[in-house]
């Protein structure tokens, strides 16, 4: 007997922790500024109704359905697409390996930050001499932090212990205690930073460079598609995560308005995030002088968070206090993602028989194994970034194949338009899934490739040994797919012992 | 901060957040009804 959550509000906690990661504080300030404020904001609220809610409705009801991780959902759904299952679970697990080394990250400036304030307090200068904690440098401590080596292993695997731990626990001990905490002191946490960014003199500026509008920019097809990366990449939506929270769904509860819920709490949070960074950017710095550093990708995409704002929030007064906090927000954001990452995997295994101490060793053991690589050296890092990230657009595209091939129609009268749906949907949903989603994937994926070939590796694109390449995405997707369809009978049979 | 801008920050945080607070009220408001249903026919 699978367990369940308590409460509608428990499984939404869970949701809502799910979704809001490092993409939401870390990634997202930066692309606002990277395309101009304000015109990015809308295409980032209407895709979130084209391309998240829609996708999270398909996985809370593919989840609710077949009571299943990826593998067997997709299995349970038809015989035939137990490989699409294995590719979305592993892409998802793919990119766990790399997010526990980026949880690692944020566990090591939350503590030294905390260590900052408690050095400050007692006088000290410091650990690193002529500029603080921080370093002299802009870019000393994350150099130094990420050269030692053991550094960010040992927080990689603080990062796998703990969430582990909160999975060992179980669905209500584990996963709904840990988001019960977690997720209101995230968005309390990001509301105190909002209020302490606004409140500042010279914050207005970087109100007005978020918000002052410009018509003519939504003329550019670039913010559209940013915003829409933006939004496939920060809900989590068609990551299969969703999916294994609607495992221990109650049956009787809703998944749209559920979808909805979570989709806009995330777009909450990143709201919040921007809110906190660039009016802080902005009342230190002269507005040039922000603009650039806002932009900022720096190393690994380290840019504005894990450089910058460490040096910019000692300028502050209280700066120290509001960087600790900035920080926890930000591992909070983490670890809450991280989990619902290993019970994915962890669900997976369990559904071949294993029990929960058997699988969250095996996934535990496996992420922090095949997290090493990304840990040690930012190429492997890179890569598997720009390929699993890639992977995770082609894994939305198959959530909604696997419904169009068991019938759009019936999927939405049998799981979104019943009784135990507090909002219908109507056939509204039948267009998005069959005609919007593959375009939005289409041309998501032919403008990532077209950069690869045109700015990323215009001289050697197609080579598969290269971090940013086209070849590299095929090659490693190919071969996952192909592995998938090989052992896909033995799999499906594994899965459905005694099924015909 | 200007006029423009500060009409369009309230009606993209309206929109988000407006939504957000919106959605909770509205499930907030279906559980209970659907407490109370489960109350009265148990």
């Amino acid at each position: 007997m699978k367990e369940t959550f308590t409460s509608r509000w428990s499984l939404l906690l869970a949701a809502l922790g799910m979704a809001v990661g490092t993409g939401n504080i870390w990634r997202f300030p930066r692309v606002i500024a990277q395309n101009g404020g304000a015109p990015f904001l809308i295409p980032w609220i209407i895709f979130l109704f084209l391309w998240s809610i829609p996708l999270l409705m398909i996985e809370f009801g593919i989840g609710k359905k077949t009571r299943m991780g990826t593998i067997g959902a997709f299995g349970s759904m038809n015989r035939r697409h137990t490989w699409m299952g294995g590719f979305v679970g592993f892409c998802t697990l793919a990119i766990t390996f790399y997010y526990c080394v980026v949880t690692g990250w944020c566990f090591r400036y939350t503590f030294a930050s905390l260590v900052d304030i408690v050095s400050g307090w007692s006088g000290s200068d410091g650990c690193l001499p002529g500029g603080g904690l921080w370093g002299s440098e802009r870019t000393s401590f994350w150099t130094s932090f990420n050269a030692s080596g053991w550094q960010p292993v040992l927080f990689h695997l603080i990062g796998v212990l703990a969430g582990s731990y909160i999975i060992y626990r179980g669905v209500v001990n584990g996963i709904e205690r840990a988001n019960r905490i977690l997720l209101p002191a995230l968005f309390l946490l990001l509301i105190v930073a909002v209020v302490r960014a606004v409140s500042l003199p010279g914050a207005s500026a970087g109100l007005e460079f978020l918000f002052g509008m410009r018509w003519g920019a939504l003329l550019d097809y670039r913010i559209w598609l940013q915003g829409l990366t933006q939004s496939a990449w920060s809900t989590g939506a068609g990551w299969g995560l969703i999916l294994t929270y609607a495992v221990y769904m109650r049956k009787d509860d809703d998944i749209v308005a559920n979808s909805v819920l979570a989709g806009l709490g995330n777009n909450s949070a990143s709201l919040l995030a921007a809110l906190a960074v660039i009016p802080t950017v902005f009342a230190i710095l002269p507005a040039a002088r922000a603009i650039e550093v806002t932009q900022d990708t720096g190393p690994l995409s380290t840019g504005m968070t894990f450089i910058w704002i460490p040096k910019l929030f000692e300028a502050i007064p209280g700066g120290k206090i509001f960087l600790f906090l900035f920080f926890l927000a930000l591992s909070i954001a983490a670890i809450s993602s991280l989990i619902s990452m290993i019970e994915m995997g962890t669900r997976n295994v369990m559904d071949f028989g294993l029990t929960r101490k058997k699988g969250i060793a095996i996934v535990g053991s496996s992420i922090f194994i095949l997290g090493l690589p990304s840990a040690l050296n930012p190429s492997f890092f890179q890569n598997q970034d720009w390929v699993w990230s890639l992977g995770l657009l082609l894994s939305g595209l198959l959530f909604a194949a696997t419904v169009i091939g068991y019938g759009v129609e019936r999927f939405r009268t049998e799981l979104l338009d019943s009784d135990d749906n507090d909002m219908k949907l109507g056939k509204i949903f039948n267009i998005l899934i069959k005609y919007v989603i593959p375009i939005e994937f289409a041309a998501l994926i032919i403008w990532w490739f077209t950069q690869a070939i045109l700015v990323y590796d215009p001289q050697r694109w197609w080579d598969p040994l290269r971090p940013f390449s086209v070849g590299t995405c095929i090659a490693q997707w190919g071969i996952l797919i192909l592995l998938m369809l090989i052992f896909q009978k033995r799999i499906t049979g594994l899965l459905f012992k005694g099924e015909r | 901060m200007s006029g423009p801008a500060i009409a369009m920050m309230i009606v993209i945080c309206g929109l988000v957040w407006g939504g957000f607070v919106s959605c909770i009220l509205f499930v907030k408001r279906k559980e209970r009804g659907k407490k109370a249903r489960r109350d009265k026919f148990s």
